[in-house]
């Protein structure tokens, strides 16, 4: 067709080329419109109506943690916490303020004036607004009860710090933009370095914030501070009728909800009755014992500020827990539980190991913006934890291993090879973990390890001079680590009762055989594998020319019976001991790192297959190439008390995990000479766990409580001394030795008299000494403690009311 | 067929208009029959749409208050204003208006100049994200670029009316030249977007100037060739919008939230409107909540497709189609140069915004401050092209005025230049000007 014969003037067919086009990007216009209306209509509409819902969280509470008793351990504290800003805090506010207040004061032209002239009428009104500021202390110091110069020195110290902070950053600002220049090969001239300096000293976020000065207070307090915080005041200086010139009451001041994690037993005041201890320490009456941390090992700790280890374990949890993912996890994918920043997170102890379970579930509040719908889910509460130990208890051991009463620091009935090597010294405070274990149930009554750690206190606030000094006594007595459960100890002596039953299991020890005991192991070699009777007095336990029994070489704590039975074993045969019993098994308490215990070299491997040939001679009696923690042993011994049934120890009452039951076979002869050996040894006059002499020639028993049976063997386990370097490996000075000597245990089976054995306490002190002269003493007290606290009975009315009944009131 | 036939017969008359050559009076002199009525009842449907969408796009509030928002009512008095200014330029003759394009032109020019002088206070230019494009008059702002459009296309016509220089390649220097100066000072405010506008609208008209396609053809070539090289200097601001839009087409969603938020977002409610869109609630909790930037006026399009749905989509292209379609019946019922052109310019500025506009809400166009005529808020816009649609009525009223000449009319659209023809090959005098044939 032609075009030009239909349309013949040019321009017409111009005008219709030119609708043409507009035509043609019309139908591209409608062919987008057509396919997002249409072909992705529904998809869109839905992402825009998902805008229509406002959803907001409801925040959840942390579950509590609480005491075999129902006493609460750890619970989640709503209140308030005041701050001040940190203009008021540094005085920049007062210094602006006087300013404005001057100018306005002011009737003439302002800018005219000298800098000299402004600031003489800015000082006396500056000195006003001190004077108001100073005010505000002092009335938040009577609404608070606290000394005003405490909070204004809280006040200086924040600022002290966020000033040193500034001109940290401001420095390293400075440095990484001069870098940056350099790199670029750029001229750095000063003016490019003055505005390097302006643009680096910027204000930190810390200076533009307010400052938690008193936190946690009660809500009427809070409430009441809230009150004044809107108030406002006429400014000094200025007339009475103006309205602009008014200046807060309490400048800067504000009052913030905050909830935090309470610790209610975090510390405790415990009465100490003094009249019942080792003579050289005894005295009338009861002596306080403040202990901050009692459970800290146990309960662990919140940090404030969720990092992304934490968002990694909540992931693993979701991932590995079906049970987690479908309560946590809402439709679309989002984790109810999910971490935010500002978030506290269980960062130790059951704290973090139930922190799935504690942290709860937030709600979420589904607001239809266009109907006013509101959906609401409600925020599951954290579950509580229940945990096996009794908080009384822990705390009265906790006291008991307080080096202030003298049962755990050095003392001169010790015979400490420390102060006999001039490295430690009398008064010196030891190191101790002590377990008590229900053999009933498998519960742990009580878990303690000393040296405690206060809560929320830096080394500041413990007393020490310097960073170094804290260093210097973190390496050598490591208060962090639970040494109940997760340092490596030699077993020592108090294995040679589960040597008589593993050695009868096994066939190697014959029902009503004995062993000789001759000094010396190896006939013709008198100087290794000796009896410490004969390295000690030259003397052999069959001096009478009588072999021993099982029971009499448990009470007289004989190596060379236990030798003799480690040889009979042999590498397989001792492995199989001791694994029976426990060792190589962690107990995943839920209290953080635990060591599992190792025979040989640390690889894991405990079936003897790595030991050498000599090694199961020396394992006979719980020296050599074995390790395992004081909660081992207590499982060993009630397992052995429960004639080879074993129950997991545990602490959490209502874990998730089932309490896992086991059976290690013990002949009933075996069992009976092993309790027979331990009963000799804490009762009969020649056991080594009887008594001990203190100085003057004074022997006493060492367990003395009435009307409780006492079964208990001493280990007095060698142990490598502990080297510290002030100055590092690579520093000049050479390590010097700090502490050395053995390690002291003593494990005691307690029941009432005539009756079977109920409870287990195992004892371990750092390079102490002897067992029965250092850890002996302290088992005993724990006894005490039991009977106390109503596990044991006390043999008359009259001992139940020992212990003052307000001793045991919470602090703080 | 017969009805077919009646059409034609129907827009050959608007386009004759009715029996020329009887001049009796002032009615005899105007076409009160004309197809710029289309243009005009297009022009009313699009303000009565912008102030309901305005409305829609302001206010989230529950049914049965009829309250119209404060942007929705300024709107109206804006579009009776601009009904009323459109009374007035239609009045008198195109031709004694045309006197005047060069003095508009001028002031226009000087007022896009003082608007880039530094130093004049605030309170006068107000900056908005960092445009000066408005002066501030108290109760409205003036934005003169939206009047500098009308000079542009009275200029242009003026100055193509008598001439065929334009059919050479050379000859399309001066018309370029004129549209740079308007468009570099655009640019300078800096709004790329508007001052872009002026290359269709030029374009438009030189074509229908009859220009040779194919010169046209090269310079589109050669600026599309050119244009990457361009992209080291612009705007960075504008460098992510060509980013955006390039993501958007790769299909990268991350962008949503930050660069391609404003055109994902219109989208988004544009998909919502689905076939019918939503009742007024709906569509205003939709619009609301989604947080669409500039609702109430770039991105109004969006709003109506949310409210109204494809078919509304349709509606707002259907009214423009109308509009262009009214405004070329019109340029080719005209017989006489300028006001032909008038009629060519002018809707060649709404197409071009209208194109990019809708474009842009649909994601086809990257994100340019860049109105929807008529339905887009502001007076200066709204003002603008109600004078247009009553200039395109002005030039449908008024017969031309003798003496006229048809012009651009040539014997072939892009004829090869005959060797020995020479520039002056057929000269015909007339009015003391030569016109080459």
């Amino acid at each position: 067709m032609d075009l030009r014969r239909l349309i013949p003037s040019m321009f017409h067919r111009r005008v219709a080329l030119l609708m043409a086009m507009f035509v043609l990007a019309s139908l591209a216009l409608t062919g987008k419109l057509a396919w997002l209306t249409v072909a992705r209509g529904a998809d869109l509409r839905a992402e825009a109506e998902a805008k229509l819902v406002r959803q907001s969280w409801v925040p959840t509470h942390r579950g509590r943690i609480l005491d075999r008793k129902g006493r609460v351990l750890a619970h989640d504290r709503a209140g308030y916490d005041v701050l001040v800003d940190y203009d008021v805090l540094s005085g920049r506010w007062q210094e602006r303020e006087a300013t404005t207040l001057a100018r306005h004061a002011y009737t003439g032209d302002w800018s005219a004036l000298s800098d000299d002239e402004r600031a003489g009428l800015v000082a006396p009104l500056r000195r006003r607004l001190d004077e108001h500021v100073n005010a505000m202390w002092s009335r938040l110091g009577d609404e608070l009860d606290l000394d005003p110069d405490e909070l204004r020195s809280r006040g200086d110290a924040v600022v002290d710090r966020v000033e040193a902070m500034h001109e940290r950053i401001t420095r390293a600002r400075i440095q990484r933009e001069i870098d940056t220049r350099r790199e670029r090969g750029l001229e750095t001239n000063a003016a490019d370095m003055r505005r390097v300096m302006d643009l680096a000293s910027q204000p930190i976020a810390e200076q533009r914030q307010s400052h938690v000065i008193v936190p946690g207070v009660d809500d009427k307090t809070g409430f009441h501070l809230m009150s004044l915080q809107a108030k406002r005041v006429h400014a000094p200086g200025a007339p009475l009728d103006s309205a602009e010139e008014l200046i807060p009451l309490m400048p800067g001041l504000e009052v913030q909800g905050s909830t935090r994690r309470v610790y209610p037993y975090d510390e405790r005041v415990v009465d100490v009755d003094l009249s019942k201890f080792p003579p050289p320490l005894r005295r009338d009456g009861f002596r306080s014992v403040t202990s901050k941390g009692v459970a800290w090992h146990l309960i662990g700790r919140m940090r404030d500020g969720a990092q992304a280890e934490d968002v990694d374990r909540r992931d693993t949890a979701l991932r590995e827990r079906p049970d987690l993912r479908a309560a946590s996890l809402l439709p679309d994918g989002t984790d109810r539980g999910e971490y935010f920043d500002e978030d506290a997170v269980g960062v130790a102890g059951v704290e973090q190991s139930l922190e799935a379970r504690l942290r709860g579930l937030r709600g979420l509040r589904r607001e239809n913006l266009l109907t006013g719908e509101i959906e609401t889910l409600e925020p599951v509460a954290g579950r509580d934890a229940h945990l096996t130990i009794d908080v009384e208890l822990q705390a009265r051991v906790r006291a008991l291993l307080d080096p202030a009463l003298g049962l755990a620091s050095v003392q001169p009935w010790h015979d400490s090879d420390g102060v006999a090597r001039g490295v430690m010294h009398f008064g010196d405070p030891l190191n101790a973990a002590a377990v008590v274990l229900d053999i009933k149930s498998g519960e742990i009554l009580a878990l303690v390890s000393t040296p405690g750690v206060p809560r929320d206190a830096d080394w500041h606030d413990q007393g020490f001079a310097s960073q170094s000094e804290y260093d210097e006594y973190l390496a050598i007595n490591s208060p962090y680590v639970n040494r109940a459960v997760a340092k490596p100890y030699p077993p020592g002596s108090i294995v040679k009762p589960l040597m008589v039953c593993g050695a009868e299991r096994l066939g190697k020890l014959v029902p009503g055989e004995t062993i000789k005991c001759t000094g010396h192991l190896l006939e013709d070699r008198p100087d290794v594998y000796r009896c410490w009777i004969y390295k000690k007095y030259g003397m052999t336990h069959s001096d009478d020319g009588h072999g021993l029994t099982p029971s009499e070489a448990i009470e007289h704590s004989c190596n060379i019976f236990f030798y003799e039975v480690g040889r009979r074993l042999g590498r397989q045969g001792i492995a199989d001991v001791y694994t029976s019993f426990g060792l190589g098994r962690p107990f995943h308490l839920g209290i953080g790192p635990e060591f599992a215990g190792e025979l040989g070299p640390f690889n894991g491997i405990n079936d003897g297959s790595d030991l050498e040939s000599w090694d199961p001679i020396l394992l006979g009696i719980g020296q050599g190439p074995a390790a395992w923690t004081p909660l081992h042993a207590a499982d060993a011994y009630a397992t052995l008390a429960r004639g080879g049934d074993r129950i997991a120890p545990h602490l959490i009452a209502d874990g998730d995990a089932p309490i896992v039951r086991s059976r290690v076979n013990i002949p009933p002869e075996a069992r009976e000479q092993a309790l027979r050996g331990l009963w000799l040894s804490a009762n009969d006059e020649n056991g080594t766990g009887h008594a001990v002499t203190y100085p003057g020639g004074r022997r006493e028993p060492i367990f003395d409580v009435p009307g409780i049976r006492v079964w208990g063997k001493t280990g007095t386990a060698t142990a490598p001394d502990l080297v510290y370097d002030p100055d590092g490996e690579e520093g000049p000075l050479p390590p010097e030795v700090r502490r050395t000597g053995d390690h002291s245990w003593f494990v005691v089976l307690a029941g009432p008299e005539g009756g079977e054995p109920e409870y287990v306490i195992a004892v371990v002190v750092d390079y102490a000494g002897s067992g029965g002269r250092v850890s002996g003493p302290i088992a005993n007290q724990i006894i005490r403690a039991l009977v106390s606290e109503g596990y044991l009975p006390s043999a008359s009315g009259a001992a139940a009311s020992e212990a003052p009944k307000q001793a045991t009131e919470p602090r703080g | 067929m017969s009805a077919q036939a009646g059409n034609l017969a129907m827009i050959g008359q608007l386009i004759r208009g009715p029996g020329a050559g009887e001049r009796t009076g002032v009615r005899g002199s105007l076409r009160l029959v004309n197809a710029a009525w289309l243009t005009i009842i297009a022009s009313i449907g699009l303000s009565l749409l912008s102030v309901y969408a305005i409305d829609v796009a302001e206010t989230v509030r529950p049914e049965g208050v009829a309250d119209l928002a404060p942007t929705a009512w300024k709107q109206a008095v804006f579009a009776i204003v601009g009904m009323l200014a459109a009374t007035v330029v239609a009045l008198p003759h195109y031709r004694i208006i045309s006197v005047f394009s060069w003095p508009l032109m001028g002031a226009m020019i000087a007022l896009l100049v003082f608007l880039l002088v530094p130093f004049v206070p605030a309170s006068i230019v107000t900056p908005r994200n960092g445009t000066r494009a408005w002066i501030d008059l108290g109760p409205a702002d003036f934005q003169p670029s939206e009047i500098t459009k009308i000079a542009f296309v009275l200029v242009v016509a003026q100055y193509l009316r008598y001439r065929t220089k334009h059919r050479q390649f050379t000859g399309l220097i001066v018309p370029g030249l004129i549209a740079a100066v308007p468009l570099g000072l655009i640019t300078l405010q800096p709004d790329l977007g508007t001052a872009m506008l002026f290359v269709p609208a030029l374009f438009a008209m030189l074509i229908a100037a009859g220009a040779k396609l194919r010169h046209l053809s090269i310079i589109v070539v050669c600026a599309a060739l050119a244009a990457p090289a361009a992209y080291p200097f612009l705007k960075p601001h504008q460098k992510t919008r060509i980013v955006a839009m390039l993501k958007a087409i790769e299909g990268d969603t991350t962008t949503a939230q930050d660069i391609n938020y404003q055109a994902y977002t219109a989208q988004r409610l544009i998909g919502a409107g689905q076939f019918d869109g939503s009742p007024a609630p709906a569509a205003r909790a939709l619009v609301y909540y989604n947080r669409l930037p500039e609702r109430h006026n770039d991105m109004v399009y969006a709003v109506i497709v949310a409210r109204f749905g494809l078919w509304g989509g349709l509606g707002v292209i259907a009214l423009y189609l109308v509009w262009i379609g009214g405004a070329l019946l019109v340029a080719a019922s005209c017989k006489e140069p300028i006001g032909r052109l008038i009629a060519v310019g002018i809707p060649a500025f709404i197409a071009a915004q209208m194109v990019i506009n809708v474009g842009m809400n649909l994601g086809l166009v990257p994100i340019i401050g860049i109105t929807l005529p008529f339905v887009s808020y502001g007076g200066s816009s709204l003002l603008a092209s109600w004078l247009m649609a009553g200039l395109i009525a002005n030039v449908a009223l008024h017969k031309p005025r003798p003496p006229f000449r048809q012009s651009f009319e040539y014997p072939e659209d892009d004829e090869r230049p005959r060797l020995g023809s020479g520039k002056y090959g057929r000269a015909v005098g007339f009015s003391g000007r030569a016109i080459t044939r």
